[in-house]
């Protein structure tokens, strides 16, 4: 077998598991229902229009909240980094934010924001700032001091250090926040959606959780794992392009 | 073209716990167009004078004066300088990191006809598109030699620019330098520690020893030079002879050298 094929070996397994505990009866179809009951329930609410309904809601908020935090987040982390300064002053106000959960935050933020997009578009900036911020930082405090002497050297201006040096200096760094950023702002974002909204992956299933739909709750469940998935392969891909320069070797017996 | 004056520099590093002198009240001048190289056991300063003559390093007393004639400059104007390793930006081709060089100099030809000249001339005509990793170490350091070179600059710093290149790259280069000095000849600062390299390129050789200059040496024969020859021989074992004389590496020096108390 092909080594790429390996990675989904393992849920193949797991679903014919599954499968077969259901077939031989070993499971109680009320607590955790055949997978063809819940490919049945996915198809059918899709047909209702109801999945896309969700999921369009969902990825709408997390993609709106994510950019916002991600350019907020690399701009204070860039500023921060130039300026020794605003760091100590930011320092604790920052750790404190930082070690908050956001979802302890979500009612206040109801209180502020209602319960309509921006109290969720809040906790998802809460909880996906500080990964991309952290690490965008740190990317940009490992930059090599030699090369930023180097630009010295060559008469470069605060704007051209930071375009040439230290923003593809940090981009692999930037790259990992972004990754886990999105993860946490994903997560956030379901659990907010759990406690408060009308629409959305979270809502449909504290809804279905309510009426017992076991099956709708997975349906759920696993559109929000396929899709978070979906979204992490695209960062990888996204950073293998943009850092190929990290993945060659160096040749040590010359080419000449 | 630039003179150079340095006036008692002083400069102590703390590095764990050990104050070092890395300047000990250094005087010296360097004339207009000169290539002044700088000999001396590895921590004698070398480096240091380097960086505080390109500005990456400030002294804690003393001062650098720069001049064009006698007229006082505010800086050393524009400057190449060839790191010990070749601090190429790994993100850009060979090509870019030239191009980045280029980007603050006025220059009469084309940025790109510039960059191919000088690679040509470190013999990486082919590798313009190549990434600093796809290079040898020997081809990296090249690289960053053509990119002091191609700014054409003022005050070329040379900080052992050939100590990583296999023997023959390394007398090709040498001579590279040599025939570049005879069509423009810039003030220029080769620290090395190959006193036949010193010898071979330099207008004066300054030996220094615990951060301070023990010796100048002037080296007044024609170029081209050849560099077996009786004449050059003389000026190396006269050089030598000052080092084994003046800078005793001892085991007793160097602590001293570390506790100046």
């Amino acid at each position: 077998m092909r080594r790429h094929m390996l990675p989904f070996v393992l849920p193949v397994v797991l679903v014919a598991a599954w499968a077969l505990a259901s077939a031989a009866g070993k499971l109680n179809p009320y607590l955790m229902p055949p997978p063809w009951e819940v490919w049945d329930a996915g198809v059918d609410l899709a047909r209702r229009g109801l999945l896309t309904k969700h999921i369009q809601a969902s990825l709408i908020r997390v993609f709106v909240g994510f950019s916002v935090t991600a350019v907020c987040a690399c701009v204070l982390a860039l500023i921060v980094h130039l300026s020794p300064l605003l760091h100590d002053t930011l320092r604790h106000v920052l750790t404190v934010l930082r070690v908050v959960p956001p979802l302890a935050a979500i009612p206040l933020l109801i209180l502020w924001f209602g319960i309509d997009e921006a109290s969720k578009l809040a906790v998802i900036m809460l909880a996906s700032f500080f990964p991309v911020y952290m690490n965008v930082l740190t990317a940009l405090r490992q930059t090599d001091r030699r090369f930023v002497e180097m630009g010295q050297t060559l008469g470069l201006t605060t704007g051209e250090k930071i375009a040439h040096i230290f923003v593809p200096g940090a981009l692999p760094g930037v790259i990992t926040g972004l990754r886990l950023g999105f993860g946490y702002s994903w997560r956030a974002l379901i659990g907010a959606e759990l406690i408060a909204a009308s629409a959305g992956l979270g809502y449909m299933i504290t809804e279905a959780g309510e009426m017992a739909r076991t099956d709708r709750v997975l349906v759920g469940i696993l559109i929000i794992a396929v899709l978070g998935a979906a979204f992490d392969a695209l960062f990888t891909a996204l950073a293998r392009r943009w850092t190929a320069w990290q993945a060659l070797t160096v040749d040590d017996h010359g080419r000449v | 073209m630039l003179r150079i004056v340095l006036e008692n520099l002083k400069k102590t590093y703390v590095t764990g716990g050990e104050t070092i002198r890395a300047l000990n009240d250094v005087s010296l001048n360097v004339r207009p167009g000169e290539l002044l190289a700088i000999v001396g056991y590895s921590g004698c300063g070398k480096t240091t004078l380097l960086r505080h003559v390109a500005g990456l390093d400030r002294p804690d007393s003393g001062a650098l004066r720069f001049f064009d004639g006698e007229t006082p400059l505010n800086g050393p104007g524009r400057i190449g300088y060839v790191f010990q390793e070749p601090r190429l930006l790994p993100w850009k081709t060979v090509y870019r990191n030239l191009e980045l060089a280029l980007r603050h100099v006025d220059v009469s030809a084309a940025p790109d006809r510039i960059i191919h000249s000088v690679l040509a001339l470190v013999g990486l005509a082919a590798f313009a598109d190549a990434y600093p990793a796809e290079l040898s170490g020997g081809m990296a350091q090249r690289a960053s030699l053509a990119r002091a070179l191609c700014r054409d600059p003022d005050l070329l710093l040379m900080d052992e620019p050939l100590g990583a290149l296999d023997a023959l790259t390394r007398t090709h280069l040498q001579m590279e330098i040599a025939a570049i000095r005879q069509v423009r000849p810039v003030t220029t600062l080769f620290v090395t520690h190959d006193v036949s390299e010193a010898v071979y390129l330099a207008d004066r050789v300054v030996v220094m020893d615990r951060g301070g200059i023990v010796h100048v040496e002037d080296v007044t024969l024609p170029y081209p030079r050849d560099p077996a020859g009786v004449e050059l021989a003389e000026v190396k074992a006269r050089v030598l002879d000052t080092i084994m004389r003046e800078c005793p590496l001892t085991l007793a020096s160097i602590r001293l050298f570390a506790n100046p108390s």
